[in-house]
């Protein structure tokens, strides 16, 4: 192990994914059992959604910013290359939405609107982890052949 | 960049997996050296070359025109 790479213990990206199946449960009951969404509801704050949207991000957290079972080399150069194509892509989708904006802006009866808040942190952040996670993937899918 | 990794391994019958715990990096890194998708760093290829007891131009080449 060389260098602290700030990433939280393993046993975090466990946590992470109970966390987010819980938040399906939640949801899920929420859809076909008790109104859970709206539990602490109270004149001017929604407490059920806003809890639903904590676990979700923790769980999103929690599973991307975990180690993996052996850090070496090879996972810190894939976790840098995957924060750079994310954002390659990040940038490109956010000029085309900007190319976009600008026509939709020049001509008024154009239905070319898509929404500026399409690339945000959260969005790239999510872009990260199925990057990150399909490079994982497609190293270890290497391994197959045994020498 | 080529390696005889894969060669040198088998002169010493061992396979990936034990290569990787004896130098204390994954398996997959050794694949992935050996298959030509990942440059090993300095303190890498040193670790692989003292374990073969080797000099690590033995072990790793540079191709032509690198």
């Amino acid at each position: 192990m060389k260098t602290n790479n700030f990433l939280l213990p393993h046993y975090f990206q466990k946590i992470g994914w109970a966390l987010f199946i819980f938040s399906f449960i939640y949801f899920a009951a929420d859809l076909y059992a008790f109104n859970i969404l709206e539990l602490f509801d109270q004149k001017y704050s929604r407490y059920g959604t806003m809890i639903l949207y904590l676990l979700l991000i923790f769980s999103a957290l929690f599973v991307a910013f975990a180690k993996e079972k052996i850090e070496d080399e090879l996972i810190q150069n894939i976790r840098f290359t995957s924060i750079v194509i994310t954002a390659y892509i990040s940038f490109s989708i956010f000029m085309i939405v900007w190319i976009f904006y600008a026509i939709n802006h020049a001509f008024r009866f154009t239905s070319f609107y898509i929404d500026l808040r399409l690339i945000n942190p959260v969005t790239m952040f999510m872009l990260y982890v199925v990057i990150f996670k399909t490079r994982l993937f497609i190293s270890k899918r290497g391994l197959k052949n045994e020498e | 960049m080529k390696n005889n990794i894969r060669v040198e391994r088998a002169i010493v019958k061992i396979s990936q997996q034990q290569l990787a715990d004896e130098i204390g990096v994954s398996r997959q890194t050794i694949n992935a050296i050996e298959l030509g998708k990942y440059v090993p760093s300095t303190i890498l290829s040193l670790k692989i070359a003292r374990y073969f007891q080797k000099p690590v131009e033995e072990i790793f080449q540079l191709e032509e025109g690198e």
